[in-house]
Order: C-alpha cells, then sequence, then structure tokens
C-alpha cells in the first residue's frame, strides 16, 4: 500500500486528488488525503495543491497522538509508557509537563497552521523523560524527545520550560519540512525555528502580544544558584546568562558578531542568535500576537520555499519574499521583515528574483505510472 | 600522556572542556584514566562515529588522546558511544565538571 502512495503523489495531478476527495467514496479519499500527506514533502507541489488541501480541514483536531514514557534513569528508549493520550495525569511531574507540552505545541501547528503534527500527516508524540542521571540535556533523535532531569546543581529538569518542548517537536516538524542540514548557518537556522516556535508556543499558552512576551528560551531550567534568566534571550541575545561556571551567553544578535567555530556543528546554537533576532524585531514592529503574522510568514517559508542548504541569506530572501505573498508587496509586514534582517545585517535580496524550489525526486517509488491504481480507484469495481 | 576533551552540542549549547597532563595527575588518578583508556580500545575506534538519523541537540564528544607515539582523536555523537567507550567519556565529564583542567 505504501508503495502505491508513493507512486500516487507523485503522478496523480492536484485536480485529480481533489476530485477524489470531493466525490470519491471513503476508501478513495483516505487514499487521496494520504497521498497529498505525503507529498507534503514535496515544496513545489505545496501551492498547486491548496485547493485540495482546504479538504484536509476538519472541525476538529484530527489526530493528536500522545504518549510519555519513563526511561527509570537509564539510557534505553523509548523505555516504559507511563502516560497514554487520553489517560488521566500521573503522580510525576515530568510525565505531566511532556504530556501537556506536546499537547499545547501540537495545538499550536494544528490551530494557528493547519499543521496536522510534525510529519503533517497525525504522527504520534512521542516523549520519554527521567532518561540518565543528573542528565543535563534534552533533545530530538530523529524520531522522539527525550528529556533529562538536570543536575539539580545548575539545571533544573527540562520539561519545566514549554519552550523547550516546543523547541525539540519543531526539530520534528523541520525534519519533515526543509530538513535543514544541522550544520553550519543551516544548523543554526535549524536551531533558530526551534527556538521561535518554541517561544509561539509560550506565548500563545500564555496569551501574550510580541511586547508583552519575554522571548526568553528555557526560563527556569537554570537553577537559583546559576547567575542567569535562562538559556538565550531572542529579544537580547547574549544576555541570557553570566556565570562563574557557565561562562557568558555566547550568542550574537547580528552578523558583525557572527562566531565561526567547528564545536556544536559549527555554532549552532550560537550563531541562531541572529536569525532569532530578526524574528523578535519582526514580531515586535508588526505588533499584537507574534504567532499571527509574523510566525505565519516563518512557518510558510519554511513550508515551502526553505531547502536543507538554506543559509542566513536565503532566509531573510524567502521570508521577505513570503511576506509579500501573504500580506502585500511592500506592506506594512513585508517591510517589518526586511527591516529586522537589515538590523541584523542581511540586506533580503530582490524578492521577484528568488528562484522556484523545485520538487525532488523521491526515493523508492515514483518511476513508473500507476495506471492501474489511478483506475482502480476512479473506475475500478 | 595528554588528553584534549571536549562535549559540546546539547540544548543548552554550553560546551564542557578538559586538557590532561598524565604528568601532573597524582599517580592512581594516571592509572585510573590509563586504565579506562585500554578498556575503550581507545586507539583502535573509529575517528567519527555519527548517528544515522541526524536528530537535534545532541551531545557530541571529541577526544583526543597522546600517548607516543600515538595520537588519536575520536568524535562521537552521544546516542552513539560504544559501549566499551562509556566509562573513559563519563570520567573526562566529571573532570572538566570540576573547571580544574581547562
Amino acid at each position: 500500500m505504501n508503495n502505491h502512495i508513493n507512486c500516487l503523489h507523485c503522478i496523480v495531478p492536484p485536480h485529480m486528488l481533489e476530485s477524489m476527495l470531493a466525490n470519491g467514496n471513503e476508501a478513495q479519499k483516505k487514499v487521496a488525503l494520504n497521498a497529498i500527506g505525503i507529498s507534503g514533502g514535496i515544496r513545489g507541489h505545496r501551492q498547486a495543491l491548496a485547493s485540495a488541501v482546504a479538504y484536509l480541514t476538519p472541525v476538529t483536531a484530527p489526530g493528536k497522538h500522545r504518549t510519555v514514557y519513563t526511561a527509570n534513569d537509564g539510557s534505553s528508549l523509548p523505555g516504559q509508557q507511563v502516560r497514554d493520550e487520553g489517560q488521566p495525569p500521573s503522580g510525576d511531574v515530568a510525565v505531566n509537563e511532556a504530556y501537556d507540552g506536546a499537547g499545547d505545541t501540537y495545538d499550536l501547528y494544528w490551530d494557528i497552521y493547519q499543521r496536522n503534527s510534525l510529519d503533517g500527516n497525525g504522527l504520534h508524540l512521542d516523549s520519554t523523560v527521567h532518561y540518565q542521571q543528573n542528565y543535563d540535556n534534552a533533545f530530538w533523535n530523529g524520531q522522539q524527545m527525550v528529556y533529562g532531569d538536570g543536575d539539580g546543581q545548575l539545571f533544573n529538569r527540562f520539561t519545566i520550560a514549554v519552550d523547550v518542548i516546543g523547541h525539540e517537536l519543531t526539530h520534528g516538524v523541520t525534519q519533515y519540512m526543509s530538513n535543514l542540514d544541522y550544520q553550519g548557518q543551516s544548523g543554526a537556522l535549524n536551531e533558530s525555528f526551534s527556538d521561535v516556535f518554541g517561544s509561539l508556543v509560550k506565548q500563545r499558552k500564555l496569551n501574550q502580544t510580541a511586547d508583552q512576551a519575554d522571548w526568553l528560551i528555557g526560563e527556569g531550567l537554570l537553577t537559583a544558584s546559576v547567575h542567569g534568566v535562562a538559556l538565550r534571550s531572542m529579544k537580547a541575545p547574549g544576555t541570557a546568562y553570566d556565570d562563574p561556571v557557565l561562562g557568558k551567553d555566547p550568542q550574537p544578535a547580528d552578523m558583525a558578531h557572527y562566531v565561526n567555530t567547528t564545536q556544536d556543528n559549527g555554532g549552532v546554537h550560537i550563531n541562531s542568535g541572529i536569525p532569532n533576532h530578526a524574528f523578535y524585531l519582526t514580531a515586535v514592529a508588526i505588533g499584537g500576537y507574534a504567532w499571527e503574522k509574523a510566525g505565519k510568514i516563518w512557518y510558510a517559508a519554511g513550508r515551502d520555499k526553505f531547502r536543507s542548504t538554506t543559509d542566513f541569506q536565503g532566509a531573510a530572501d524567502l521570508t521577505t519574499q513570503t511576506a509579500g505573498e501573504l500580506f502585500g508587496t511592500d506592506g506594512a509586514e513585508q517591510q517589518a521583515v526586511k527591516n529586522a534582517w537589515i538590523r541584523v545585517g542581511i540586506t533580503p535580496g530582490a524578492p521577484q528574483t528568488q528562484p522556484q524550489p523545485q520538487p525532488q525526486p523521491q526515493p523508492g517509488g515514483c518511476v513508473t505510472a500507476p495506471a492501474a491504481i489511478i483506475r482502480s480507484l476512479f473506475g475500478g469495481s | 600522556m595528554r588528553i584534549e576533551f571536549v562535549r559540546s552540542g546539547g540544548f543548552a549549547g554550553i560546551s564542557l572542556t578538559a586538557r590532561v597532563d598524565s604528568e601532573k595527575l597524582a599517580p592512581d588518578e594516571s592509572a585510573t584514566l590509563e586504565q579506562k583508556i585500554n578498556e575503550a580500545g581507545f586507539f583502535d575506534l573509529p575517528g567519527q562515529i555519527k548517528p544515522a538519523s541526524p536528530g537535534a541537540d545532541m551531545f557530541e564528544y571529541s577526544v583526543t588522546i597522546s600517548l607516543p607515539p600515538r595520537t588519536h582523536t575520536v568524535i562521537v555523537s552521544e546516542t552513539v558511544v560504544p559501549e566499551r567507550l562509556r566509562p573513559l567519556l563519563d570520567h573526562l565529564t566529571n573532570l572538566a565538571r570540576t573547571g580544574k583542567y581547562r
């Protein structure tokens, strides 16, 4: 079945998928929906499929499914299941935070951007808490979120901040969209996307406008004995902490202070300060809730235009272009995006000269025309 | 013997480093390190060990050991650390945490 769907998404033209959605029986609709879901990875098809995608928007959330596991201080993943979707809260605060934070993140993507989970196709959200002992980290392993309890001296448990949870899940979203290479500038953009949408999850949960938000990443994560308020500041990169043990927040706010390093995949957690600040400046200039316009511009650019190798200049060009498409050329929104990038040291290029990304052939299919499949869907007995 | 240890990456992006010169260590501490290096089969490990799926926010360890005439560097992502190497990485992480070996 999967092979058939893989072929289908490459071969069947959008209008045919639309017709299948409008006129087909339940089984045909399901196949068409799957085909559209899979083609989410092919950015070039997005625009053409817009009308068909409208059918993908039912009234209620279609597939929020969260499962939380515990590693019981070990390293095996995913570990022992402790809470599944719809089950009551556990007595374990980390379990409940991981569950609720995954829900808040799912809701932002679904309610605001009509994205059904990380892959756009209802992927289950798996999280593991209590990973190793005194573990000062949280990560996305390509399939699930993993959270440590912190050492208690410098770091608290990593589920304590909802933006950390939104950050990790957004790595999954990025993986299924542009799949930005986790190295150098594209890696810093990948990190920045996670900080941006992690912060938006928090702002929406707190019902804060752009000027009310703290724009901090990981507030509450550092213990009281550390001199610092968070791990990163999108509002003022480089000011989140300054501590004798942890050192000073190394993030730059603009290209003049870009850090060249081989560590941390080329400083992906350092230079993300630059696009982070560009997003902050955009959101504050536009005003209101940051997820409504600035977030929409960033999301649409990341979904439809970014590629795995997009760098800071590309991000500036493509978000500026997207702002014009969504809210009008030379409108206040596009001006806000443009000015924000200029302030961090990057001048967006002329939007109309940007090449459109071309759809790439997907591995494992799409070579032979599945005429029999199409026949069976439309005329089949 | 000289050891350069860096743990970079992670959600916080804060690096942990240690530079160890065995001549400046107490004899028992030096012997413990050499034992863990031997048990890891350090000089036979590949220079780069990366996971199939890159993920994000994982720690990356870089360990360079000079034990004349041999010098070898191993760069490994935390989710694919070979079992035999784990005790050495844990030991070096603890040394780095003391802040005495920067």
